[in-house]
């Protein structure tokens, strides 16, 4: 059927992915047959990152395969309203979208991709049987710091439209509390989502995490200090964890200069952890 | 109902993208819609503004497509991988991907049946509509939101930073354009490292301090008696020389238009044409601007292409309305409003 995009079910709502078949144009990696399924990052980070996955997803299949992209409930393509979502529920989508590439592609096994606040949900998703493999590229690892980025975005967008600034981040919250959403860049906050987000630290759920993970640290110059949150992440995560370090030009969930739409190096850490990942 | 759809352009590119319809087909109008993304952006837009938009319009009656153009999102072709964004960006603002809007205008036409198309969109996809509009027989109208009225080049933005001297002596009247030039180096440690070890170009700068120096004169000289503006002038003579003329006066504000430049735009004749041409063809324009947006549309293109005779352009099918305080994506929740209603206002029309 080639490469394509369809709508599937996730309880009462259908979730948009588009499913890379595995083509054999290049050396298959040893772990096929398998399935890698990605999962986005959030708001508009995942408009600027579309094209670096589809890539990835496209060297994926090339490597024998099968990749699947999709979008969360209330994001992308997906049905349903952001403010309507939780955490949970994207946890639920993550694991219909693992049960829907099993069953189209024919295959058991299935690895979890994820970059910046998707690497952060699928670490955490429960996809039935044991936890998969698993590859964070920047994964976002404290939840408190994520949602207050978030209230920061809000106030920052604020102030460039009024010159002035506005509420503090206190009254946001209490604003939240109150049952109203705060708007960042146009999506609803809302209060169990931020309470969501707030209480997720990766580095105490991942602890001692039993099956083969790594963690991608994007940097900008190869003399960028590493990222003390990511180093400390993998030693938690225990001796199955690898970390790596990829050099790209511009972030990859953010408008850049150029218009970039692969991460080389990013592909080339995956591609060589998915290559090694029976190996002893 | 949503459903997934792929189709191809001219090239054979297959086109991927989301056919909105109303849940009941009994309830179907035979108007569709044909909402376009920005440009570069994937096709849900910022905020997912292009999902809730069709989905609003699927639920009043009116099959919505909107979908990724060539290269960008899910769908096949050139991902100008590499280019500079401000190329991409002129790419759209010279049409494009309007052979894309042209297939996806075919295909919703052909697959849904309605009669007549809207087309609309933010930005890149407000001009891609213009363009596309011109090729397609059966459109009634556009929702035109932040159209862009230049067109963007790194090549002249690299010229300018380059040339800046060759500019200022071929046109003083471009002096505000050089120190914006200036301005926007004080956040860029390169240039201030240039600065501290001697290697800016001073001259550039006193150059265009003496031509902003010598108008302030300028304006000043005629209000003095005639003998006491000779012995002044001779004052002046070697410190302050008159400058050559001022570049003809042109609508937009000269503060606008020095920031403009620096960031490499200038206006884009095609805009105008393009407009002529949808307006010859007796289909209707509304165009909405942010607050942020509107001076900027205004002096490359409204102040002349509307003459600001609003009763008669009304006339011809052209409105215009401005959303107050709002950003260039409409992102905060009354700007959402008041593109909702302009939206579904057009779409009432054609329906």
């Amino acid at each position: 059927m080639g490469d394509r995009g369809e709508f599937f079910p996730c309880g009462s709502r259908r979730l948009y992915g588009f499913l890379h078949e595995p083509r054999a144009t290049e050396a298959p990696l040893a772990v096929a047959p398998a399935a890698v399924v990605f999962v986005h990052p959030f708001m508009e980070e995942r408009q600027d990152a579309h094209p670096f996955l589809r890539s990835i997803a496209g060297q994926v299949s090339a490597r024998g395969l099968w990749a699947m992209r999709f979008d969360l409930h209330g994001c992308g393509d997906s049905e349903g309203e952001w403010e309507d979502a939780t955490v949970a529920s994207w946890l639920d989508d993550i694991r219909a979208a693992c049960d829907f590439v099993r069953a189209q592609a024919g295959v058991e096994r299935v690895i979890l991709c994820g970059l910046r606040f998707g690497a952060t949900l699928a670490a955490l998703a429960d996809i039935g049987g044991p936890k998969p493999p698993l590859a964070m590229i920047q994964p976002v690892v404290k939840g408190t710091n994520y949602s207050m980025d978030m209230l920061r975005a809000y106030l920052a967008a604020e102030m460039v439209l009024t010159k002035k600034a506005g509420v503090s981040r206190d009254a946001l919250i209490e604003r939240l509390r109150l049952g109203e959403t705060v708007n960042v860049f146009g999506y609803h906050l809302t209060a169990a989502q931020f309470d969501g987000i707030r209480a997720i630290d990766l580095s105490h759920s991942l602890a001692s995490y039993p099956a083969r993970s790594l963690v991608i640290d994007v940097v900008k110059t190869p003399t960028a200090r590493a990222s003390n949150e990511l180093t400390a992440l993998v030693a938690a995560m225990g001796p199955g964890s690898t970390l790596a370090r990829a050099v790209e030009p511009q972030p990859l969930y953010a408008e850049g200069k150029v218009h970039l739409t692969r991460a080389e190096q990013v592909e080339l850490a995956l591609l060589g952890w998915l290559e090694a990942l029976d190996q002893p | 109902m949503e459903k997934a759809v792929r189709f191809t352009n001219e090239k054979g590119h297959t086109l991927h993208g989301i056919l909105h319809l109303p849940d009941d087909p009994a309830t179907m109008r035979s108007v569709g819609m044909l909402w376009l993304s920005a440009g570069q952006k994937v096709r849900q837009g910022a905020w997912r503004m292009n999902v809730t938009i069709a989905r609003r319009l699927a639920a009043m009656g009116i099959p919505t497509l909107r979908f990724d153009y060539r290269g960008i999102g899910d769908s096949e072709g050139e991902a100008h991988h590499g280019e500079m964004v401000m190329d991409l960006y002129g790419f759209i603002q010279s049409g494009g991907f309007s052979g894309d809007a042209v297939a996806a205008g075919q295909f919703l036409t052909a697959e849904t049946g309605v009669k007549s198309l809207v087309l609309g969109g933010l930005c890149g996809g407000a001009i891609t509509g213009l363009f596309a509009a011109t090729a397609l027989p059966n459109v009634f109208g556009h929702v035109v939101v932040d159209l862009p009225v230049t067109i963007s080049s790194s090549a002249r933005q690299r010229y300018l930073e380059n040339n800046a001297a060759e500019l200022l002596r071929s046109r003083p009247g471009e002096t505000d354009t050089v120190i914006a030039l200036y301005l926007k180096k004080l956040t860029d440690a390169e240039a201030w490292r240039r600065l501290l070890s001697g290697k800016s170009d001073y001259s550039l700068l006193m150059e265009a301090a003496r031509i902003k120096s010598r108008a302030q004169v300028d304006r000043v000289l005629p209000k003095l008696p005639a003998q006491a503006r000779a012995a002044v002038e001779r004052l002046l003579r070697g410190v302050l020389p008159p400058v050559e003329p001022e570049s003809p006066p042109t609508p937009v504000d000269p503060a606008l238009a020095a920031q403009m430049q620096v960031a490499g735009e200038v206006k884009n004749d095609l805009v105008e044409e393009v407009f002529q041409q949808v307006l010859s063809r007796g289909q209707r324009v509304r165009f909405v601007n942010s607050s942020s947006y509107h001076p900027t549309f205004m002096g490359y293109f409204g102040n002349t292409a509307l003459h600001g005779n609003e009763a008669r352009w009304r006339s011809r099918g052209v409105e215009l309305s401005v959303v107050p305080e709002t950003n260039h994506i409409f992102s905060l929740e009354h700007s959402q409003r008041a593109l909702f209603e302009a939206v579904e206002s057009m779409v009432k029309q054609a329906a």
